[in-house]
């Protein structure tokens, strides 16, 4: 603990990995759901403990210091979940389906290849493809007639297709919908 | 596994530090606080045109003794419970003698002072002012102590935010002696103690903000 004060990293390494190890099986013992965040509490005292190492007096005892702020994190964690009764993430399924993690970064991903079109050609498959919106509604959005909407999204695909023809994941879902 | 990673992301940002850099980060502020304060009587309320002559006599000075050590178990206070497993019995049973001290100094004097004379003796000429200009002092004084403050680790953010406000209001309060020229004991006890007690309870509420730890 002294020498992680000093900054000396090797030191510091050992003395979160071990402690760690403690944390882990304390909060699995102490969390009556099976310890599912258990992994989650061990990462935020961790975290803690590094943030506020300062505050470790050296006339105080280590495990004194470090206990006191994962009981702190395990009470916070506790208040926090309530007396609510809780399920494993995995039953949630359904309720999650729509907003993953994923979603926003299929998303900006989908931007970016977005974004090698020209201005117009993108907001129509945009708000075709992406918003869902029929295609005449769209013709009519960004000036086309139905049937030169029509091409102009067949161009646009067929373009993305080409330059993304590279990478099989993206080729193949653009077949698929058009 | 993701831990791992986190403990040697964690290990490689590491500039020394300790606990006696915390301590003197807190206690360097209290200058340029000080001087906010200072700041703050020269130019909203004038310093008490007899101030050459009281700082020789022992009022001034028992006035100041009794903020300076509101202030300093603010910071005592704040030191322990800033720190998680550090005992905050010791400063929290120095606040209640400090209290009752006060209050029994007061009702002491109260009782040696004529009896058609002690409404005046309590109220002096600015008790209508004095809590609210303390209180606005250390509104000046705070900011920079609960910013150098905030790298403390409360497990009870309130008690640190009480802490930190009993420091700052009794910086503002000794820094407040220099304009008031109150000299009972009653009045000092009543609504020095009030002014202070304003930014503990300030500090009591925003503890929670300043330390989400």
């Amino acid at each position: 603990m002294l020498r992680g004060l000093d900054g000396d990293a090797v030191a510091w390494r050992v003395l979160l990995t071990e402690f760690g190890a403690h944390l882990r099986a304390w909060f699995m013992r102490q969390l009556f759901d099976g310890g599912a965040d258990a992994e989650d509490l061990v990462q935020e005292t961790l975290i803690a403990l590094h943030a506020k190492r300062a505050t470790w007096d050296p006339k105080q005892t280590f495990t004194g210091w470090a206990w006191a702020i994962a009981r702190h994190k395990l009470i916070d964690h506790l208040r926090k979940r309530g007396r609510r009764p809780t399920r494993p993430i995995e039953e949630a399924e359904m309720l999650y389906a729509d907003h993953t993690v994923e979603d926003g970064a299929t998303r900006a991903d989908l931007s970016r290849c977005l974004s090698v079109l020209p201005v117009r050609q993108r907001g129509l498959i945009e708000d075709v493809r992406v918003q869902g919106l029929s295609v005449a509604e769209a013709a009519e959005r960004h000036g086309y007639s139905v049937t030169a909407a029509k091409v102009s999204l067949h161009r646009s695909l067929k373009a993305l297709n080409t330059r993304f023809a590279g990478e099989p994941a993206n080729g193949r879902s653009d077949h698929e919908d058009g | 596994m993701k831990t791992d990673d986190l403990v040697a992301a964690l290990a490689v940002d590491l500039p020394p530090t300790g606990v006696a850099r915390l301590r003197t980060g807190v206690g360097l502020v209290l200058i340029p606080s000080a001087l906010l304060a200072l700041v703050g009587v020269w130019l909203m309320l004038g310093f008490r045109p007899d101030l050459a002559a009281a700082v020789g006599g022992p009022t001034f000075w028992a006035k100041a003794a009794y903020t300076i050590l509101a202030a300093g178990i603010g910071f005592w206070l704040l030191d322990r419970a800033g720190r998680p497993g550090a005992e905050v019995r010791g400063p929290l049973i120095l606040v209640a003698i400090a209290g009752v001290t006060v209050v029994l100094a007061g009702a002491v004097s109260l009782m040696m002072t004529p009896e058609d004379a002690r409404m005046a003796a309590i109220m002096g000429r600015s008790a209508r002012v004095c809590p609210t200009n303390i209180a606005s002092l250390s509104l000046l004084a705070a900011p920079l102590i609960l910013f150098a403050a905030r790298r403390f680790a409360p497990l009870r953010p309130g008690l640190a935010g009480a802490a930190t406000g009993l420091l700052a209001g009794g910086l503002a309060a000794t820094v407040y002696g220099l304009h008031c020229p109150e000299h009972t004991a009653a009045f000092v006890a009543v609504w020095y103690t009030l002014g202070m007690a304003i930014p503990v309870a300030v500090g009591a509420l925003l503890g929670r903000l300043v330390w989400r730890w």
